[in-house]
This record gives structure tokens, sequence and C-alpha cells, in this order.
């Protein structure tokens, strides 16, 4: 597809262009990706938000155990190592880590940025339950990252310039959704493994840059003959989904399986429900990214999570789950326990539960596993 | 009666082995505790434990008389309470007070931890069915969680009335009570909060978080008395607020009396009898009073003496706690010549920082839990270690890290580098499970532990303190 070979382009050049916006004077904010922070407020700042997300590599892991204990999450432990170790451009150029402080592990790794000076950093609280206080103690967390950002940037996050952003995000957010939805027809050209690449992408290119991208390729895919696509149709879900943790879908496309609908930090939660723009801009921020949002498994109680998967697997017209799970995240790790027999009862569909720390060696027994998993749903 | 022995030397007086008889005969055939099992409990108390003082039998006694309770609590028609370890906000303690001889309400993992495990080393099975019916091991998962699962699932312990779960502290101790909430239909109640504070904020604590907690915990204590159809009792509470008065006074008096040199006891005696506090409903908390009352004299005695389990000169450290399920770690540490006189969890100089102008129950429990610092942050533990190290005149820190423990994951990594920059004197991390002795043993840490002993006696025999650096 041309628009993927322009993304690539995109995102080869990002780096520079990142050095270039910062040397023009521009903040450049990561973010720890998960789908609480609002990136709207960085944009109406002036700044530029980019989404800490590398994982997959068994380097930066090791590296992380010279600053956090081996058993918090893998892909906590890489930001800590990818930072140190330097040499990516996202996480060497920004000016302020913003971390939404959600469970124990996103928690530890922060105390690790803060206490070992690896940059300036910026923490806000995420409750774990929906409701009215909770709501409020969020939008008072998200307040305090608005003066933050501003004091920081210079900049003015004024009721029309955080519109505006929103504006732009919603619309970021309704072409994902309307690509996404695609996958319920068993037509798509599109694979899982692009529709992943198009999400890490969102994370990292200009915003403007991605909306382009993404009604280019909708151009594109309306444009083409519907041919079918044969294979299992596979829902893969699980805590994170790093850029540059290929593996997983690669073994399933591989063993012949379609990951068609996938839920994880990233992606998903993030793109499958607006902001409002009928009211006051932070209210309606707090209320999408926090008392709308689709709950993760440390939400309480989590039945939520798990509750909307057995929808999406309807929905979706899925042959099977894939549960990826990183090492040593709990609550992810409790809930893959629950959740096979669970979606068993209610659907007949089967869960394959995998876990990685981003081993290499790992790929051999994963690779059997998983195409065991795929000859079993194809019957 | 095959448990006399083991009862008496619990403390246990013979009038209330009488009383209580078909109560333990019912317990222990549902514990699977026969003649056997008290020989081997007999052993490991006088092995473990300094029996000589009768304040720590009688903590023994208490813990034996927490497990009895809990076994029985449904058959005896009392409305039973868990909740998680570590308790919150005095929470269980205001539960309690809603209704004396009606309600338990007591976090039963750490009582059969402590009773079942430390006392009569039979807590492995109960460990192991947690871990097949729904936490698996190899995931470093809490073994507290699993004891809770296993002794539900085995029938050792009834399925609660109400689950009070914590969804911000521990992540693995709302799964553990979300899963028995929805596999065995138990109402559950969850107060939360969220540890985003700064790192540079404590000892200052940030208002809205106290604030959030306080409507927390007054929130779950509301629910709590629907569910229970209880309605708090004036009486009962005030005297439930006096015993957990003469509680505090006592643990500061031992804590007191630990600053001598040598410590009169050894921590994990103490802690035994510290922990009382946590794991005893309301009908029993009396006989918790009781027994530290009993110790603090005992302990005056020996500061008196100048006797301890360790000579006087010895080197002084501190722990987060001392592993309690192994004798054997903190045995090796007082073989090594090293003494415990305070812990992060025994130091309570975070009374002097509380505020008097937070004035409900809940305020001031939330005010209490978070400057307390383990449920603030790790730079909270940082900061009181740090001020242990000067009230308590430290050589050196001995951190027991639990390697199943997501919360205090970093706590180790962060005073290791910290205090030895900052404050010169030496750290050693011991990764260890509180618990769960099946994944480590004393033995394998002896090497480490001797040669620790051996730095610090060397230090110390050159006069240099921790103001002076290395």
């Amino acid at each position: 597809m041309d628009t993927l070979e322009s993304l690539d382009i995109h995102l080869k050049n990002r780096a520079r262009e990142l050095e270039g916006l910062k040397a023009e004077g521009h903040k450049i904010i990561g973010y720890y990706p998960g789908g609480y922070v609002p990136e709207e407020i960085i944009l109406s700042c002036g700044a530029i938000p980019v989404g800490l997300h590398r994982g997959g590599e068994h380097e930066p892991v090791l590296i992380a155990g010279a600053y956090l204990p081996r058993w918090i999450d893998t892909f906590c432990r890489s930001q800590i190592g990818f930072k140190v170790l330097g040499g990516e451009p996202t996480y060497d150029l920004i000016d302020l880590f913003v971390v939404p402080v959600t469970d124990n592990n996103v928690r530890i790794m922060a105390d690790a940025w803060e206490f070992y000076r690896l940059g300036e950093i910026f923490k806000f609280g995420v409750p774990h339950r929906k409701t009215e206080r909770a709501l409020n103690y969020y939008l008072h967390g998200i307040h305090a990252f608005k003066e933050k950002m501003e004091s920081l940037s210079g900049g003015k996050a004024t009721e029309e310039s955080l519109n505006e952003a929103i504006v732009l995000c919603n619309r970021e957010r309704e072409l994902f959704r309307k690509i996404s939805l695609m996958r319920k027809s068993g037509s798509l050209s599109l694979t899982g493994k692009d529709f992943i690449r198009l999400l890490h992408a969102s994370l990292w290119l200009d915003k403007r840059a991605m909306v382009e991208t993404l009604e280019s390729l909708i151009r594109e895919i309306e444009s083409q003959e519907i041919q079918p696509r044969f294979g299992p149709r596979i829902l893969l879900t699980g805590s994170t989904l790093a850029y540059g943790d290929g593996k997983i879908i690669n073994l399933v496309e591989e063993a012949g399986g379609k990951v068609v609908i996938e839920h994880f930090a990233e992606g998903l939660r993030y793109y499958w429900d607006d902001v409002a723009l009928d009211g006051n801009p932070m209210e309606a921020l707090a209320e999408a990214y926090f008392q709308r949002r689709i709950t993760p498994a440390w939400f309480r109680p989590s039945r939520e999570m798990r509750d909307f998967l057995i929808k999406l697997a309807g929905e979706f017209s899925i042959d099977g789950v894939i549960w990826y799970g990183l090492m040593y995240r709990d609550s992810y790790t409790v809930q893959s326990t629950l959740f096979p027999k669970i979606l068993k009862d209610a659907t007949g569909l089967s869960t394959l539960v995998i876990e990685s720390d981003y081993d290499v060696q790992e790929v051999g027994p994963l690779r059997t596993r998983i195409e065991t998993f795929i000859e079993m749903i194809r019957g | 009666m095959y448990y006399a022995d083991i009862l008496k030397l619990c403390g246990w007086e013979e009038d209330q082995m009488v009383r209580e008889k078909p109560r333990l005969d019912e317990a222990f055939r549902i514990l699977g505790l026969g003649p056997d099992e008290m020989k081997i409990a007999e052993g490991r108390v006088r092995e473990g434990y300094d029996i000589d003082l009768m304040g720590v039998r009688k903590a023994l006694g208490v813990w034996i008389g927490g497990l009895i309770d809990v076994v029985l609590s449904k058959t005896e028609g009392k409305k039973t309470v868990y909740y998680s370890f570590p308790p919150l906000g005095g929470l269980g303690g205001r539960i309690s007070a809603m209704g004396k001889g009606e309600i338990l309400c007591v976090c039963p993992e750490f009582i059969l931890d402590i009773a079942l495990g430390a006392i009569f080393d039979r807590i492995d099975p109960i460990m192991e069915t947690g871990e097949e019916k729904a936490l698996p091991p190899g995931r470093a998962l809490c073994a507290l969680n699993k004891i809770r699962i296993g002794a539900i699932a085995k029938g050792i312990i009834p399925a609660p009335d109400l689950l009070l779960a914590s969804s911000y502290y521990c992540d693995q101790g709302g799964q553990t009570d979300e899963w028995l909430h929805e596999v065995y239909g138990v109402p559950w109640v969850v107060l939360d909060n969220v540890m985003d504070s700064a790192w540079d904020e404590f000892p200052t604590l940030n208002p809205e978080r106290l604030s959030y907690m306080a409507a927390e915990i007054e929130n779950a204590w509301t629910e709590a008395a629907g569910i229970l159809g209880q309605k708090p009792d004036e009486k009962d509470w005030g005297e439930y607020a006096e015993l957990y008065s003469r509680f505090v006074a006592g643990i500061a008096k031992t804590n007191s009396a630990m600053k001598a040199d040598p410590p009169p006891i050894s921590q994990s005696n103490l802690q035994l009898v510290r922990f009382l506090r946590n794991a005893t409903s309301y009908d029993r908390f009396a006989d918790a009073v009781e027994a530290i009352d009993t110790l603090i004299p005992e302990l005056a005695q020996r500061v008196k003496k100048g006797t301890g389990p360790l000579p006087k000169g010895s080197p002084r450290v501190t722990s987060f706690l001392i592993p309690q399920r192994d004798h054997e770690v903190a045995h090796l540490i007082e073989k090594a010549g090293i003494a415990i006189p305070v812990t992060f969890l025994s130091y309570d100089a975070y009374t002097g920082m509380l505020d008097p102008t937070y004035t409900t129950i809940a305020e001031k429990s939330a005010q209490t839990e978070l400057s307390r610092g383990l449920y603030h942050s790790t730079s909270a533990i940082l900061y009181w270690t740090k001020k242990a190290v000067e009230d308590f005149d430290l050589d050196g820190v001995l951190w027991s890290q639990p390697i199943h423990c997501r919360p205090m994951a970093s706590s180790g990594f962060v005073l290791k580098k910290a205090i030895e920059e900052e404050l010169g004197i030496p750290v050693l991390i011991l990764e260890v499970d509180w618990y769960d002795n099946r994944i480590f043993s004393g033995e394998s840490m002896r090497t480490k532990i001797e040669t620790f002993g051996h730095l610090l006696a060397a230090r110390k025999s050159k006069g240099k303190t921790n103001k002076e650096g290395n």
C-alpha cells in the first residue's frame, strides 16, 4: 500500500524533524502510554507529545536490572533501559516525562526515573474506581499537568486551544475507529501487523501528518477490490504491545492467523471514544480519558475489561483469543488465570495465554504454542 | 487434651483451656492438627521464640486463639469480615467495634501465616492450593494472597460475609479479593487511593490525596455497615479506642526499650507482639493488650540488668521487618552478632508529625496511614529509614527485600544507594519472602549475613559511625 510506504518515510524522518522543532524552542513531551495522558493538553500549549513506547528487546531489560528489581513488568523495566542506554531519539529528546501513576509497576518505574535523575518527570494519579470522587481526583491531576505544561512551554492552554486540539485528536480517533471497524468484515486487505504499525506511529508522528496518513489509507482501502481473507480470526490482548515487540503478531500471521482486533494499553483505549466539545474542555477530557475509558486490569472491579473483551469477540467474529502478558504485570497475570474460563463459558471460544520477558529464546517455544493454537481453532 | 502442653507454653491458663475445650477440639479437627503436630509446634516455639518472656508466650497464645476464632467464626454465627494485609485506616478495628461478639473482622492470611506457618509449620499445602486455584507459581505472586484463597478453598476458614479490599497499595490483594468476590459471591467494599506523590514531597502530605483517602475510608466504613446491617455502637467504639490507645502506648514503650544497648529482645519476637493489632478481632484484642502489658516490665528488667540476646556493643541495624515464617533468618542475623533494635514497621516517629487539625476518624486514619510512609511512597520509606539510623544510632541497614511484593520492589535499590552515599553506612539487601519459605532458606543467606556481620563489627571496632562515612 502506498500510504504505508509513505508512513515509513514519515517515521524515518521524524527524529530529524523533532530535533529541528526542539532547536526552534518547542518542548518535546514524552509520556507513558496507556490512554491516561491527554495529548490535547500538550498540543494546546504548542508542545509536541511523543509516547515512550519502545520495547521487545532484551538488552534494555538487562540494563534496567541495575536500577530496578527484575520482578517488575518487562515493559516498565524497558523504559528505564532505553533511557539509560541512549540512542533512541524519543528518549533522548524529551524535555519532560509525564507519567500517569496507575499501578505499582508504573509507580516503581517512575520512582527509578526520579531517583536516578534520568530526566524531569511529572506524575499525576489515576484512581482505580469509577466514582465521582475518583473523577474529581483525576481532573485535579490533569489540571496540575496543564499548569506544569504552561510553565514549561510558555504556552497557554486556553479553552480555544484545548478545543482545537480536541478536534484534531477526535479526528484521529474517528479515523482509527473507522479502519478498525472495517476489520469486522473478513475482506479488509490491511493486516493486523499493519494496523498495529499505524497505532505505534500515532504515538510518535505529528498529529496532523497522522490524520492525513489515515485519511489517505482509508481512501486507498475504499478504492481497492474486496478480496476475502482466510484464516482463523484472532483477538490479541494483554497489557502492552510495544513498538519493536513484533514477535507475537509475526508468529500469529506466519501460522496463518489473522489478528482482526487488539486490546492493549495503547491503541483501542485511546480511539474507541471521542472527547465531547460542548462543555468545559478540561472536564470533557477527564470524562473521556478517565470516566468513559475502557478499564485496564488494575481497575476495581476489572470485570468491565473482561466484559468488553467478550463483546469484542462477538462483534469481530473471533475464532480465538491470544492473551499476551508481560512478566510480573500482576493484575494482568491474575486476570489471565480467570479470563479463559469466563470467555469459554460465555462464547465457547478458547484462549491461549502466553508471557514474555522480551527474551529472544522465547521465540521457539512461542512459535510451537501459537502454531498449535491456530491449528486447534482452525478445526 | 493433647494440645495442653503447647497451649500452656503459649501462655494459656488451665481454666481457659477447659472453658474453650469444645472450640479447640473442633478447630484443631478442621485444621488437621493432631498430637504429632502439637509436638512439632512445641519444638518450633522452644527453638524460635524467647519463651523466658511471658509477654512473648502470651502473644503466641493470642495468635493461636486468633486462629481458632477465624476457623470457627461462621459456625459460631459471627458476621465474618476479611481485610487485606496490610490493613488500612484502622478500618478493621472500626468494623469490629460495630458489634463486639457479633463481628469477626481480621486479616486471615496473616493469622494463618504466623499461627499455622511459623508455629505449626503447616502452611505450605494451603499455599499450594492457592496456586492451583488462582495464583500460579513462578510469577512472583504474593504468598499471603495464596494463603487467603487456599485456606478458603480447602475449607479451613470460611468464605466471609464481606471483603474489605484495597485497590491502590497492592494490585494483587485487590485482584485476590475480586477473585473471591466472583467465585464465592462474597460482597466486597473497595478502598481506593493513588500513590502519585512527588519524590521530594514527604514529610509533607498532599492534601488532595489525604482528602481522597479519608473519603474512601469513610465510604468503605459506611458501605460495610450497610452490608453487615450494623449500626455503630458508641460504647463499643469507646472501649475499643481505649484498648487501641493502650496497645499503641505499649508499642511506644517497647520501642523505647529497644534503644538500649543491648536491645532487650530479639526484633523477631517483638514483631510477633506488635503485629497482634493487625490480626486480632475485637473479642481477643484485650488479650493482645495484656500480652504487651506483660512484656513491658520484662523488657524494663532486662534493660536494667543490661541483658539481651546479644552482648553490649553489638553492631545495630534496621530492616523493613524480619521474615517471620522462617525463624532461621532471625537466628542467623543474631548469630552473626547483629542487633536489630528497630524496623521500618516498628518505628513510630511519625506520631510526632501528625497534624491535630484533622478531626474526623477517617481524616485521622488517612493522615496516620500516609505519615507512616509505607502507603505514601518509596521516598517516605527512605525518609523514615534515615531518621531511624539517627534515632537508634545504627551502624548499617540489613534490608529484607520481598521478591514477591511489587509495592516494595524498589525500596532496596533506593535505600542502598541513598543511605550508603548520604549516611556512609553499609546496606545489605536480602532477597526473601517474608511469608513463604519454599523459595528461600535462611541457610542460603548465611554467607551474606555473616560477612555483613564481620564488616559491621570491623567498622564498629574502628569507631566508625554513620556520621563519619566509609
